[in-house]
């Protein structure tokens, strides 16, 4: 890649992380009371944005940012009373550069943006900046400023300069002025040492000597401007004349030849003559940038390593060694660390999820301009880390809930407030760990979903039989159907086609799940249960119907031996068992997997089979019977949804040891599919008491 | 050559870095005046001059130039503010804090190099 492309690209990650902190900075302004560090951090970061912008030459972003820049440069020294319609404003163009920034980024094409917001919050401060398109001007200080005047005849120069007592203090060094003047042509220096004071009064820090450079040029047309830039740092510094005389003429003081080591400091190192290098700096930031396919390698390679230890595991079981051998001791060594492994790569693509919110901070303004309502957003958990990918990915999905939320789940202000509400509306977003889990909700106190007129939709969609009597939960899982809408206009909003399926769908190919709670009147909650990593899963391998099978193990309560486990026989025919001093359903994993009963290939033994008590995502426990239990064990994920589509009871495949395929059970799914509901399970165990 | 770039955009880094190490010439990087003065403070060798960026986080670039002026040892090494301001009383204040002279950002390149190697005297 060319360098600059490389540079850019770094500049445009630079820019969404400036981005980040001038959104937040804004916030936190628009918040509290206006502190002069945020102030700050924002200034820099528009500033940045534009200095960036200014390299590669992007005059849009330039002019916009310039004047953002000079608004808040008003609201950092004051001129500029931030109260919260300036937020707004400022808050809505960091939106806008936002976009400016991606547009240009994936080089679309844009219209200037309109900053007439932005001018008339200075007009309030400071009128005669404000307005005007800002054009980037690239300043030349090698420029002459009076116009050149080109002389035709070759002249000689005679430069003379007398450095002021300043000029040492400030880095400028005579000598490397006489050398930047060598470029120019050919010179003779002399030194003027008439001012010499005696050795008992010299200030070793005050210049006294003064020079007279004579100077011919190699260029015929130089010109004055040109021998004056090279003294640009020393304008202040010294006093300059530059004269020039037909060759020919002779300066009045005498000329010495132009001896450079007499004027050698000691305070400087002397030239490096080794190859360019980029030294590490001693005390750099503790971070640095890795490129993400890097880290993605080493996931893989972390799940191949899984592999090859349940090979390695299986072969030392074969090999019939005692437990308490070396080997065995040794390879569960090996496991701790693999997992110690694997859990500092998967903190290397971890995230928090504050990026995400942000964005959705901008998603609840759009929305909440468009609808009239005025939305509080409230954002919990924002320093909960996730997958890298998770987090890009949950962008769509999160953004398509918050609209529905303000939309659909928030009422009008006037109709919030006939009913008691405040007039301002609540969003609220969550973010929290659950043992291996992240969960994300969106919940918002609008009207909640309305039953009656879900099912009265899914009925005329032919989702639902005429008559037919659904209970809540039946109903609001009806909204992850494809093709219900119940808003009867399309909304320019949230309805662009996209429904809760969709997101459903993206939620599950992230190995996620997704629900939701609702209660009339006061507001609706949609809850998401992320795993923290796509790749690797802690499960349990059982036996059911002669095949191999994988458990979450975050899903099992309890394990149990079938053979003392109390069972009962409902008149549903839906089997219980007893789990300490309560019934909760049984399942038949076999079975719930389609295959036929008693298909175990080779005799079922009994003596293995066992009860897991599964608890699946914001559902009732129930018990699933399997054949045996085999290992507890990591195992790689194996995504099977590009292939296969979603597949009921099941989330994903992995290898085993024995390079055999397994299936990861869906446990939520598969109590779905087996009719379970949470509602049915006090029912099921009322009955089970009963009898 | 050897020069300490001190700036908080990761993109002017990089492009600084580019630019001189086109020209041979070594680069050491910083994120904001106190960085550049631990930095410089770690150096075995001095740098043969610095370039700095004015507005940064926790220490910007007068601070950073006065800091080290204060220091005998530093007090001969040509300091370049990079700004993007032309304005003059950003460079009468760049003066007055010790700084050798000033690049205005966009910088060209060759402008750049040829500065430097104006106030370090180093080809």
């Amino acid at each position: 890649m060319d360098p600059m492309d490389a540079i850019r690209a770094t500049y445009f990650e630079e820019c969404a992380e400036l981005l980040e902190v001038l959104e937040d900075g804004l916030l936190s302004l628009q918040a509290g009371t206006p502190d002069a560090d945020t102030i700050d951090a924002v200034f820099r970061a528009v500033h940045s944005i534009k200095g960036g912008a200014a390299a590669f030459n992007l005059g849009l972003l330039v002019g916009f940012a310039h004047e953002f820049e000079t608004v808040l440069d008003a609201l950092r020294n004051g001129e500029l009373k931030g109260g919260s319609d300036a937020f707004a404003v400022l808050l809505r163009a960091s939106d806008t550069l936002g976009d400016l920034v991606s547009a240009v980024r994936d080089d679309l094409p844009v219209d200037a943006p309109d900053t007439r917001d932005l001018a008339r919050l200075l007009s309030g401060g400071t009128p005669s900046s404000a307005g005007g398109g800002f054009v980037p001007v690239m300043i030349d200080l090698g420029q002459d400023m009076n116009g050149p005047v080109r002389p035709d005849v070759r002249r000689v120069w005679t430069i003379l300069f007398e450095p002021l007592p300043e000029l040492l203090g400030s880095g400028n060094e005579p000598l490397y002025l006489f050398r930047a003047l060598e470029v120019l042509g050919r010179i003779e220096v002399t030194a003027i040492e008439t001012d010499l004071p005696t050795l008992d009064r010299l200030d070793p820090d005050v210049p006294r000597l003064r020079w007279s450079v004579r100077l011919t040029p190699s260029a015929p047309d130089l010109t004055e401007t040109e021998i004056e830039a090279v003294f640009e740092f020393a304008v202040d510094l010294c006093i300059l004349e530059v004269s020039a005389m037909q060759d020919g003429d002779r300066p009045a003081t005498p000329i010495a030849p132009f001896a450079p080591d007499i004027a050698e400091r000691g305070d400087v190192a002397p030239p490096e003559t080794a190859a360019p290098a980029t030294v590490a700096a001693p005390s750099g930031p503790a971070t640095i940038r890795v490129d993400l396919t890097r880290v993605d390698r080493l996931v893989d390679l972390v799940g191949e390593l899984v592999i090859s230890q349940s090979v390695l595991a299986q072969g030392l079981a074969q090999a019939g060694l005692d437990h308490r051998s070396e080997a065995i001791a040794t390879l569960e060594d090996l496991q701790q660390l693999t997992r110690d492994i694997q859990d500092s790569i998967m903190s290397i693509r971890a995230q928090p999820v504050k990026p995400l919110f942000q964005r959705m901070t901008r998603i609840v303004r759009e929305v909440s301009t468009a609808t009239g309502k005025d939305i509080h957003l409230v954002t919990e958990g924002e320093a909960t880390e996730i997958d890298k990918t998770v987090v890009e990915r949950l962008t769509d999905p999160l953004t398509h809930m918050v609209r529905n939320a303000i939309d659909h789940g928030i009422e009008d202000p006037a109709e919030r407030v006939r009913v008691g509400k405040s007039a301002i509306g609540v969003v609220r977003l969550t973010a929290r760990q659950k043992s291996d889990r992240v969960v994300i909700e969106v919940s918002d106190d609008g009207r909640g979903i309305d039953r009656a007129r879900v099912l009265e939709k899914a009925i005329t969609r032919g989702m639902v039989e005429a008559g037919s009597i659904l209970d809540p939960a039946e109903i609001d899982r009806l909204l992850f159907k494809p093709g219900l809408s119940t808003v009867t206009e399309i909304s320019s909003l949230s309805g662009r086609g996209v429904g809760m399926d969709v997101v459903q769908r993206a939620i599950r190919d992230l190995s996620g799940t997704i629900s939701v709670r609702s209660e009339t009147g006061k507001g609706c909650t949609i809850s998401i249960s992320l795993p923290l990593t796509l790749a690797i899963l802690d499960g349990m391998i059982v036996r059911a119907s002669g095949h191999h099978m994988v458990l979450p193990l975050s899903s099992i309560v309890e394990t149990q031996s079938a053979d003392t486990a109390r069972t009962e026989m409902l008149s549903a025919g839906q089997e219980v068992v007893l789990m300490q001093d309560r019934f909760v359903p049984m399942l038949d994993l076999g079975q719930c997997m389609g295959f036929p009963v008693g298909s175990a290939v080779g005799g079922q033994d009994d003596d293995e089979a066992a009860l897991l008590f599964v608890q699946p995502e914001n559902g009732g426990i129930y018990a699933l019977r399997v054949d045996a239990i085999e290992a507890q064990r990591q195992v790689v994920i194996k995504g099977l949804s590009d292939n296969f589509g979603h597949i009921p009871c099941v989330s994903a495949a992995t290898i085993l040891g024995n390079g055999q395929v397994a299936l990861i059970v869906d446990p939520a799914g598969t109590a779905r599919h087996a009719g379970l509901r949470p509602e049915t399970h006090e029912h099921l165990a009322t009955e089970a008491r009963a009898s | 050559m050897r020069v300490l770039a001190i700036d908080d955009s990761r993109t002017i880094r990089d492009m600084v870095r580019l630019t001189l190490e086109r020209e041979g010439i070594e680069t050491v990087l910083a994120d904001d005046g106190i960085h550049g003065i631990e930095v410089l403070d770690g150096m075995d060798t001095h740098p043969d001059a610095i370039l700095t960026d004015v507005n940064m986080p926790r220490l910007d670039g007068f601070g950073f130039i006065e800091r080290v002026r204060q220091q005998p040892e530093y007090a001969g090494i040509p300091i370049l503010v990079l700004t993007t301001e032309s304005a003059r009383d950003l460079k009468l204040r760049a003066r007055a804090s010790g700084a050798t002279g000033w690049i205005v950002k966009p910088f060209d390149p060759a402008r750049l190099v040829v500065a430097l190697r104006t106030v370090t005297g180093l080809a």
